[in-house]
């Protein structure tokens, strides 16, 4: 179960208000590249949040162990 | 594998991606695999250089199906679009090229870069024979040898299978300066510490900064090197660009790398397809005839984790969806 776009943890994880410690590496640097284009106005934050959303939604078998982590789900 | 072992997988049809010397690699027949320069390699029995064996990762009875493609620097960019829907690209670039600086430069932008895993390495040549020989790529389809052209064999997995990239780093962010570049590139004059703009050379030197150790970038999690190769007349060159504003800072010093390394792998490699390492922690931590575990594959002169990494482990598992 993926939360969706609207859930705050999105905002928070690409603002760096929440860093939680994440383990696939494909994920990591999605989301290295997604708060580097949102610090550097090549997207906005709301942009970002559907992409990584859209991201780990249509890999959720690859990145569902993250997204537990990220919003505290057992 | 010696060479009447891998031409009798290529008449099988077998699908490859083969590391070995130039002179090696020309003597295998035309099918479905691809090959990068490199004698050196990480084997059960230890680190080694060869320049007569065949580094063999086959991919056949693990793909549903496979393509070849070669690139051009412009062309590149347009890697991901030829990429199967589930699977993985491998890829390799001739060190020292055109195409190896582009694409290191440009592969962040490259479209939905990170939807799939794009594993692979940085072909590279005989130490010795470094600025005589150029690293080259071969298309095992046509048999053509090239070093200003990249090459990658997208494979499909069937849909009860994913494909996974992981690196296995040693080096940390070590607690010192802070240290951003204002251009990304593979080499660097100017540079900023803690705020402070300085002559990288001179930082190196004032503070008796121990070179071998890669400059670390922290990507939400994942450390991600760069290694310097050279300080000269006031520039310093690296194995890998710095990204502009990326926050770097130098590793922590690693006492003892094979001993690290091995509490590092992945404790089971059943899943494990490809793996390469750098050939910098093969001079660096003298590999060579030491045993690193079970992870095999060439020592490179540069990892492809997506991105280009240095010094570094790049491992490629594919698993069953659960």
């Amino acid at each position: 179960m993926i939360p969706n776009s609207s859930h705050q943890l999105w905002n928070d994880l690409l603002t760096e208000k929440h860093q939680p410690t994440l383990s696939s590496l494909s994920l990591q640097m999605k989301l290295n590249a997604l708060k580097f284009a949102v610090k550097y106005n090549k997207i906005s934050l709301d942009e970002a949040i559907e992409d990584l959303y859209r991201f780990c939604a249509n890999n959720a078998h690859m990145y569902q162990k993250d997204v537990n982590t990220i919003f505290n789900l057992s | 594998m010696s060479l009447p072992e891998v031409n009798a997988l290529v008449r099988d049809n077998h699908i490859m991606v083969l590391a070995a010397n130039e002179n090696v690699l020309a003597q295998i027949e035309k099918g479905r695999w691809i090959g990068g320069t490199i004698p050196y390699f990480m084997d059960v029995e230890g680190g080694c250089m060869s320049n007569d064996k065949v580094f063999v990762t086959d991919l056949t009875h693990l793909v549903s199906d496979a393509r070849i493609r070669r690139y051009d620097d412009r062309q590149l960019f347009g890697l991901t679009a030829d990429r199967y829907r589930n699977g993985f690209s491998w890829l390799l670039v001739p060190g020292f090229s055109d195409i190896h600086f582009r694409f290191a430069l440009d592969v962040n932008d490259y479209p939905g870069v990170f939807d799939a895993p794009l594993m692979g390495w940085i072909t590279g040549v005989d130490l010795a024979d470094i600025g005589k020989v150029s690293p080259k790529i071969l298309d095992g389809e046509s048999g053509q040898f090239y070093d200003n052209r990249a090459i990658a064999l997208h494979c499909q997995l069937p849909d009860s299978k994913f494909a996974k990239l992981d690196i296995v780093n040693l080096f940390q962010q070590g607690d010192g300066d802070i240290i951003t570049f204002p251009e990304s590139g593979f080499s660097a004059t100017q540079c900023m510490v803690n705020g402070e703009k300085m002559i990288f050379a001179d930082y190196l030197k004032q503070h008796k900064i121990d070179t071998r150790l890669p400059l670390v970038a922290n990507y939400s999690g994942a450390m991600i090197n760069i290694s310097i190769q050279q300080v000269d007349d006031g520039k310093v060159s690296f194995y890998a660009p710095v990204v502009k504003n990326q926050v770097y800072k130098f590793a922590m010093p690693v006492k003892d790398y094979v001993t690290d390394f091995k509490k590092l792998i992945p404790k089971s490699t059943a899943n494990v397809v490809g793996a390469c390492n750098c050939i910098l922690n093969y001079l660096y931590s003298d590999l060579e005839g030491k045993k690193t575990g079970a992870l095999t594959g060439p020592f490179t002169f540069g990892e492809i984790a997506y991105v280009l990494v240095n010094q570094t482990l790049s491992v490629l598992s594919v698993e069953y969806l659960v």
